[in-house]
């Protein structure tokens, strides 16, 4: 059967442990309380046994003593000591004598009624007078005879010292054919005198007869008798394991059985022990003073303990059946009643290993058979949920398997590598060998694999780390990464070089250690490859390096622009202001003005493009500096006076009384915006009035918001023109720029402005009801003491007097302004220091200034400014920036250091009008600047402001302005190039032929060069030979001397026979030719 | 069900239980207490003060030595022994106080005391009155038996008799006879001078001194002129010194001396050659020579000292506790009514002495005759010995008890 066997067994058990188990105990114990009680009572038993048979010998003895002492007192006795005294001789025939027979047979009778074997009176002597029965002892001597020292001697003797009773035992006793003899004896007194004793002789057979009696002592009990006779113990009685025993069989001493040997020690005692031969024994022993006998008492173990062994092979027997009875009713039991378990668990069982559940039978009792029911109805429950699990682990396993396949596809197609690392507990990322050792991947994604080009298998070979791959030179900082990503369990992010397979990649790895129940930390992690984007960036970077270049070629290009641009504007405005003050016909003034105001004009649109090619720049760059804004405004008003007050329109301005006096703000900027405003408006208004308003707005502490206001009665306009006013490029309407003309710049530029301000600009207008401009700016008061004696505030406006101070409202109508205007003002005789490389640039300089009453003296270059300054003085110094030899920088850095005393102030000259330039300037000590192309109107400003009110250093009378014509002709005959005397000869003087001609050569021989040089490329020497001929001719004719003697070395070189050199000596004449030539035509 | 058989807790606890009520059943009748632990108290009642102190304190020392043996042994019946010492200051009428002090207020369950017959018998009316059990250890002049005392000492017949006979075969028939004036000298002298007279011996002179009176000079003179061939001294106490300082200083040290009332204590101070013929009859000398004697000897040493002697008294003592302790095993129980019983009777003990048993009819025990000659070092080498031990007899055999009473009632003395 195979059902578990361990029930049978768990059941077997219970069953033994109910019954058979407590009862073996309980039969075990009763056995052994029985084995000690029959033990103690078969002791008692003996005991009683032993005391009973010492007490019989000892009543024995005592009895038979008591007869001695009575028949030592009897007459008889007496009478025949008497007879032996009166006839010592007839001592063998006294018992038969008639006198004595009466005593005699008394005697005898006496014995044989005591059963003794003799009876003996000895007298004092020892000689024996009486015996009883037989005749061997009669008459001996005991003291020498042949009886002495038998124990009837010894007896007789021992009474007589005693005076006393007394036995003694003899294993062998000669008279009585050497059997034991057994004696009492007893002294004789007659009337206090021993006379003598009498001795019994008893029959040992009574006294053993005692013993043999074995009352109660069952089969194997015995009483032992023995005497110590010399050096032995010798058996009185006949015992039962050896065949006759009695006064023969002896035990030496040291061998006696121990119940003998301790009643022979006079041990009184009961006990378990072993017998003489060699038998368990129950045994009592004990010693009889009386006759000085050890006896023992004894019973074999075997016998005494029957009963209980039997008791005892009873109750095995008896627990062997109720153990078997038992084990087969457990048997019995376990099969009967479990055998409806038994089929549930082979049904489930059967479940285990096949997965189907069997239905069972109901059996056995209604328990059970319920059961059966349940397990049926629980199968058939569990089969439809195993089928609703299996379906729904069909599901998830579906889920699952999406999921997996999501999350692999996902792993594995990311441009990504993912993986999950496990580095163990308290691994130290000191340590690069350690974490090689121990460390493991759990998981890489292929990505992953791809990027360290890796196999899956290769990953977890020894010493696959992350760390190992990194760029030695950045090993050790990742490694710290990670330890510090360790300590403190924060996410790790690394960007880096790895090297894999000799090949250097640029790795993104994010990271997140998780500490884990066992103390691993666990790596979750991705890796980026960003190689690709690396490089890009690099590239990126080239790019923005190489447009940055670019830029700022561009921006030198524009800064080179305005000066290239301005220097010949500078010229046309400057000269035809010169043509204009001398005498001219009506036609040619009315035309000149025109070029006149066509060059500002032109120049003004330059400057709006510069500003605005600044802005876009982002270069255009706001200052702060101390202002009046009275000052402002006035300016400005003086600016538009003219055209205003020619077209007939009023032009108002106004300021608030709580609008500071002085403000820190950009003022080249602010009168920049508000002219473009008020120019606007002076433009698009025909008639009526113009008024600026100055408001304060917001203040907080120095920070104050301040108001403008440009109102005009003009056209106005519309709604759709207000909506595009500040885009670049871009008018009200295309029609507009038709009539009115300008860049669209204008407002643009200063939107940008008022942004950079820190303002807003706006515009409320009504078309045909004029437009008002509102803007506003940041600025910062400032306490006007601080400048109280600084001269270029306090001295720029007269009407600015402490008496005009205060928060009244200051109008400047343009009358009232137009008293201060001073068109040419004249300077008188001050001396100006022009530091200038430009022959043209000196030339349009010294001119403007002169026109204005100033002594001009010449310094080509830096040095020889420094050397006039040590001979002279002057009043200013105007000095150009950029210079060969000394640049206006450092120049101005010597004359600072050489003339520390000199006061005379030094005016920067430049076309850079670049922030940092100016604040270079500054920093050297020039105290203000002159934009260049020069603008007369700009220049004279400037100088007013530093010569107005200065005496001369030297009272010179005022410059004349040499005439225009002199410019030129000057010029021509300076320049080393050419040779224009021969030339201007040959033309009877006329400039303007002259100056038509070079024009032309100009136009037709500019490409000469870069033809000449192509067809000497090309090998085309004839024809460049024809061109080079051409081109000699032309400059000759125009007095290019140089040109023409290069032009003419090169034809002859070339038609040599060597093969042509260098052409450079021609290209650099070339080019200086056509330079000078083009700055010839600008003037 | 099936969980019930086969879950392991209900298993293992059952299993428990099981295992726990068998060693119950099996330990049970291991443990039955007894039925008291309180000790059994033994009164002694000797003389710790008065003259008798000197003699008997040692006596208590044996006793001491046996309880405490038997102590050691696990006591007796389970319990402990304790000794109730009462002090019988050598008189009589403290000695008879005491006992019943000790049987009435102390509950002692056997009482071991007295020295001389004078105590014994004012005593002996208080034990037999109370049905108690004494013990007395004393040789004595006999002609007494009581139901309540067992004597360990000897009789006259186991020693003043043969010894006499002794003398008087050994060193010559003329003696002389000196005792202290009390019961048992004169009684012993009677026994004396029965066996001189069955003996044809001479009796020269028989002088009785009272206790602490001085011996005159003048009988020291007659033993110089009747030239005794043996002094039987029955002297008690320290007038055995004055006799022997006597004879000494009168050049009669090597006079043969037969002493019944010197031990080897009493004898110390006359040790080394001082007494040349000193002769002493005892059941056991110190000097006796068997096995379970050196182990006393060494015992009582070693407990209570090395200078220590032992004699008869004391061993006779010792040997009568161990014979107590015997019979309360075998009655199981300390009831002196109960243990004073043919059981007491039949008990023997292998003592130092020998083996020592008591007589059933007599209760006296029976004693060897040893008789010992003092050697120099103060103990005494044994020259004879009875074959066997002597059959205990108070009432020698040669008058009836009735002749014996009348005689003893002549002096006004001895039992009633």
């Amino acid at each position: 059967m195979n059902f578990p066997k361990r029930t049978l067994y768990r059941i077997l058990i219970l069953f033994l442990l109910i019954s058979p188990l407590p009862l073996g105990i309980m039969a075990f114990t009763f056995v052994q309380n029985s084995r000690d009680s029959i033990s103690k009572s078969v002791l008692s038993h003996l005991t009683d046994l032993a005391d009973l048979k010492s007490d019989q010998i000892n009543t024995y003895v005592d009895e038979k003593f008591t007869d001695l002492k009575g028949i030592s007192k009897s007459n008889s006795v007496f009478r025949l000591i008497q007879f032996y005294n009166q006839y010592p001789d007839k001592i063998n025939d006294s018992h038969d004598d008639p006198a004595m027979k009466p005593y005699v047979n008394y005697l005898k009778n006496f014995s044989e009624v005591l059963s003794l074997k003799n009876f003996l009176v000895i007298n004092k002597a020892g000689k024996v007078i009486f015996t009883a029965f037989g005749k061997n002892e009669l008459g001996t001597d005991l003291n020498s005879g042949k009886l002495k020292r038998t124990a009837l001697a010894v007896a007789h003797s021992e009474v007589l010292v005693f005076l006393d009773c007394q036995f003694s035992i003899a294993p062998s006793y000669a008279p009585t054919n050497e059997v034991p003899a057994f004696f009492l004896a007893c002294p004789l007194f007659r009337n206090e005198q021993l006379l003598g004793s009498v001795v019994m002789q008893l029959d040992l057979h009574e006294l053993t007869s005692l013993l043999i009696e074995q009352t109660g002592l069952g089969e194997t009990g015995e009483t032992v008798l023995a005497m110590k006779d010399r050096d032995s113990a010798l058996m009185i009685t006949p015992i039962r394991h050896v065949e006759d025993a009695a006064f023969k069989y002896r035990i030496s001493e040291k061998d006696l059985p121990n119940p003998l040997k301790k009643a022979f020690r006079g041990e009184h005692g009961q006990g378990v022990s072993i017998d003489y031969s060699k038998r368990d024994v129950i045994a009592a022993w004990r010693f009889i003073p009386t006759l000085n006998l050890a006896m023992v008492t004894k019973i074999d173990i075997a016998e005494a303990f029957a009963p209980i062994n039997r008791l005892q092979a009873y109750s095995i027997w008896g627990l062997a059946f109720l153990i078997l009875f038992c084990s087969a009713i457990a048997a019995l039991f376990t099969k009967n009643f479990m055998k409806p378990i038994h089929d549930l668990i082979s049904a489930a069982k059967n479940f285990s290993k096949s997965q189907v559940l069997q239905r069972v039978l109901p059996s056995g009792s209604v328990e059970f058979q319920e059961l059966g029911k349940s397990f049926n109805q629980m199968a058939t429950q569990i089969d439809e949920q195993k089928y609703n699990l299996e379906m729904r682990v069909l599901e998830c396993t579906k889920d699952l398997q999406n999921s997996n396949r999501l999350y692999k596809e996902l792993t594995d197609n990311i441009p990504v590598g993912v993986y999950s690392y496990k580095s163990p507990k308290g691994l130290s990322y000191k340590d690069q060998n350690q974490i090689e050792a121990l460390g493991k991947y759990d998981y890489v994604s292929s990505q992953f694999c791809r990027i360290f080009k890796l196999n899956q298998t290769d990953l977890n070979r020894a010493g696959f780390t992350l760390l190992s791959f990194a760029h030695p030179e950045e090993r050790p900082l990742f490694q710290n990464i990670i330890s510090q990503s360790l300590e403190l369990a924060e996410p790790l992010k690394w960007e880096g070089r790895f090297i894999i397979e000799n090949e250097t990649k640029y790795l993104l790895i994010a990271a997140k250690p998780t500490l884990l129940e066992d103390g691993d930390w666990l790596w979750n992690g991705v890796i980026v490859d960003i190689t690709d984007r690396k490089k890009a960036e690099a590239e990126i970077l080239a790019a923005k390096e190489i447009a940055e270049n670019a830029n700022r070629t561009k921006s030198e290009f524009l800064a080179n622009m305005s000066h290239e641009i301005r220097t010949p504007m500078n010229a046309i405005i400057g000269l035809t202001e010169l043509i204009l003050d001398t005498d001219l016909s009506s036609n040619q003034y009315s035309n000149l003005q025109k070029v006149h105001s066509s060059s500002k004009s032109l120049l003004n649109i330059l400057n709006d493009v510069l500003d605005f090619a600044k802005i876009e720049a982002g270069k255009l760059e706001v200052t702060k500096s101390p202002m009046k804004i009275a000052d402002l405004l006035k300016n400005s008003i003086d600016l538009f006076n003219t055209t205003a007050t020619e077209k007939g329109i009023s032009l108002r301005c106004s300021i608030d009384g709580n609008v500071p006096e002085y403000i820190f703000a950009d003022p080249q900027r602010l009168s920049q915006v508000l002219n473009n405003l008020l120019s606007n408006a002076i433009k698009f208004t025909p008639r009526g009035e113009i008024e600026v308003l100055i408001k304060s707005g917001q203040k907080k502490d120095k920070q104050l918001e301040l108001l403008f206001s440009v109102r005009d009665t003009g056209i106005g306009l519309s709604e759709n023109q207000i909506e595009n006013l500040f885009i670049s490029f871009s008018q009200a309407d295309s029609s507009i720029t038709r009539k009115y003309g300008g860049t669209g710049l204008g407002l643009a530029i200063s939107k940008k402005l008022i942004h950079l301000m820190g303002g807003e600009i706006s515009v409320s207008s009504r078309e045909g009801f004029g437009t008002t401009f509102y803007f506003t700016i940041q600025a910062e008061s400032i306490d006007q003491s601080r400048f109280a004696n600084q001269s270029s505030l306090n001295q720029r406006g007269p009407q600015m007097g402490p008496a005009q101070k205060g928060y009244t409202n200051r109008e400047f109508t343009p009358n009232n302004l137009k008293q201060q205007s001073n068109p040419l003002p004249l300077f008188s005789g001050h001396r100006i220091l022009l530091v200038e490389d430009n022959l043209i640039n000196q030339e349009v300089a010294s001119q403007i200034l002169m026109k204005r009453g100033l002594h001009i003296t010449i310094a080509n270059n830096g040095q020889e400014a420094l050397d006039y300054l040590s001979k002279e003085t002057f009043d200013l110094i105007l000095m150009d920036l950029h210079m060969p030899v000394l640049d206006g920088f450092e120049t101005t850095k010597r004359i600072k250091s050489e003339h520390p005393e000199l006061k005379t102030p030094i005016i920067a000259m430049t076309a850079a009008v670049m922030t940092q330039d100016r604040e270079k300037c500054a920093n050297l000590g020039m105290v203000d600047f002159i934009e260049k192309p020069i603008d007369p109107v700009a220049v004279t400003q400037v100088l007013k402001k530093w010569l107005i009110g200065k005496e001369s250093s030297r009272k010179l009378s005022p410059a004349l302005p040499s005439n225009p014509e002199n410019i030129l002709s000057n010029l021509v005959f300076k320049l080393p190039e050419f040779d224009f005397k021969k030339t201007l000869d040959r033309m009877d003087g006329d400039l303007d032929l002259l100056d038509r001609m070079i024009q032309l050569f100009i136009d037709t021989e500019s490409e000469t060069l870069f033809k000449i040089q192509n067809l000497i490329n090309q090998g085309e020497l004839a024809k460049a030979s024809f061109l080079l001929h051409r081109l000699k001719g032309a400059a000759a004719n125009i007095g290019a001397v140089k040109l023409f003697e290069a032009a003419e070395a090169l034809e002859n070189e070339l038609k040599s026979d060597f093969p042509p050199g260098s052409t450079e000596d021609f290209q650099n004449t070339f080019e200086k030719t056509f330079l000078s030539l083009r700055q010839i035509t600008e003037l | 069900m099936k969980d019930f058989f086969l879950k392991a807790p209900y298993f293992k606890i059952s299993l428990g239980v099981f295992f726990l009520i068998a060693v119950i059943i099996i330990l049970t009748p291991r443990f039955q207490p007894t039925e008291t632990s309180e000790p059994i108290r033994i009164g002694v009642l000797h003389s710790m003060t008065g003259a008798l102190a000197l003699s008997e304190k040692p006596l208590v020392e044996a006793i001491q030595l046996a309880i405490e043996e038997i102590n050691e042994k696990g006591g007796l019946l389970g319990r402990k022994l304790v000794m109730i010492l009462a002090d019988g200051k050598s008189e009589p009428s403290v000695f008879a106080s005491e006992a019943k002090r000790l049987i009435e207020k102390e509950n002692v369950s056997v009482l071991f005391g007295c020295w001389t017959s004078e105590c014994r018998q004012a005593v002996k009316p208080v034990v037999e009155a109370h049905h108690h059990l004494m013990f007395y250890a004393l040789r004595y002049e006999g002609l007494e038996e009581s139901p309540n005392i067992i004597y360990t000492g000897a009789t006259p017949s186991q020693q003043v008799i043969p010894a006499t006979n002794w003398a008087l075969n050994n060193l010559g028939k003329k003696s002389y006879l000196i005792g202290s004036n009390y019961l048992f000298p004169h009684i012993v002298n009677i026994m004396i001078k029965d066996v001189i007279k069955s003996n044809d011996g001479l009796v020269l002179a028989e002088k009785y001194f009272n206790i602490g009176d001085k011996i005159p000079l003048k009988m020291i003179d007659d033993i110089k002129k009747s030239k005794p061939d043996v002094i039987f001294n029955s002297l008690k106490g320290q007038d055995n010194a004055q006799l022997f300082s006597l004879l000494m200083q009168n050049n009669l040290s090597d006079i043969p001396i037969f002493s019944f009332g010197v031990s080897e204590i009493e004898i110390l101070p006359w040790k080394g050659n001082l007494l040349k013929n000193h002769y002493a009859v005892w059941s056991y000398f110190q000097s006796l020579e068997n096995d379970n004697n050196k182990a006393f000897v060494s015992l009582f040493k070693k407990r209570f000292g090395q200078e220590k002697i032992i004699n008869d008294p004391m061993e006779a003592s010792y040997t009568g506790v161990h014979l107590w302790a015997q019979a309360v095993e075998n009655k199981n129980t300390p009831d002196p009514k109960i243990v004073n019983s043919a059981g007491l009777l039949r008990q023997t003990y292998s003592s130092p002495g020998g083996i020592a048993a008591i007589d059933s009819i007599t209760r006296h025990k029976w004693k060897w005759l040893r008789i010992g000659k003092l050697r120099p070092d103060g103990q005494f080498d044994i020259i004879t010995n009875s074959r066997l031990a002597l059959h205990p007899n108070p009432w020698p055999m040669y008058r009836s008890r009735e002749e014996w009473l009348n005689l003893v009632s002549q002096f006004g003395l001895g039992a009633k």
